[in-house]
């Protein structure tokens, strides 16, 4: 299907792009379709956009490009509605912010977005401890992750 | 909004699962347990809030080519 967004233009996305988020997503708990759009060109980043309004996405990152022990716990119930989580069927990206001055660049790691893949099924957690902050700054961790990707391109 | 009024150690039920208890009260503060089934998440209000406002904030200030040739350009001279 076509969609027209603010960020991308007029885009086509395929069905097994789509993803489900049964409750929404904190700030937009009425949406429930986002497409996740994950091109080698804007590396490491990703986007989730939402199928119904254009003008909504959100730009993500797979944590452990930034942070390699990134971990946490979440209870099973939470993300039961996921289906059965298996280590190939499963994503975990976190949402970042980046305002004008990119060195402030912030991941949220206190709210990870987990996926099931093959059931095309995501859900935000937010986590019961505090080792993580909502707005943790990443800007050094982005540009190591980035000079390391330009190392293996040589 | 109910309000109801409770003494330490004294419960609520809420639609028969859940209950909440006053654990402890010390001055201002009051340390509340919740008895719940495990599919509902709880939160404190102000982390469900900050994160729905940063959510917000990600969708409003998208990553443009711009930004992200500005980084790599940053990249660069490092």
């Amino acid at each position: 299907m076509e969609i027209k967004t603010r960020n991308f233009g007029t885009i086509e996305i395929e069905d097994d792009q789509i993803l489900t988020f049964e409750d929404g997503i904190p700030g937009f708990e009425k949406l429930n379709k986002f497409a996740l759009i994950n091109d080698k060109k804007d590396y490491p980043f990703a986007f989730l956009q939402c199928v119904s309004d254009g003008d909504i996405s959100l730009t993500i990152i797979n944590p452990y490009d930034l942070i390699k022990d990134y971990s946490f716990e979440v209870d099973d119930t939470l993300i039961e509605n996921l289906g059965q989580i298996k280590e190939n069927n499963l994503a975990i990206y976190v949402v970042v912010v980046i305002p004008d001055n990119i060195e402030k660049i912030t991941a949220n790691l206190k709210a990870p977005i987990i996926i099931n893949i093959e059931a095309k099924k995501g859900i935000q957690v937010a986590l019961r401890n505090d080792n993580y902050q909502i707005k943790h700054p990443v800007f050094n961790e982005l540009l190591a992750c980035l000079s390391t990707e330009e190392e293996e391109i040589c | 909004m109910l309000a109801l009024s409770r003494k330490k150690d004294e419960s609520i039920i809420i639609d028969s699962n859940i209950e909440i208890v006053v654990l402890d009260i010390s001055g201002d503060q009051v340390k509340l347990g919740i008895r719940a089934p495990k599919h509902i998440s709880i939160h404190r209000k102000e982390i469900y809030l900050q994160i729905q406002q940063e959510n917000t904030m990600a969708a409003k200030v998208p990553l443009t080519e711009e930004k992200l040739v500005e980084l790599k350009n940053k990249l660069k001279k490092i």
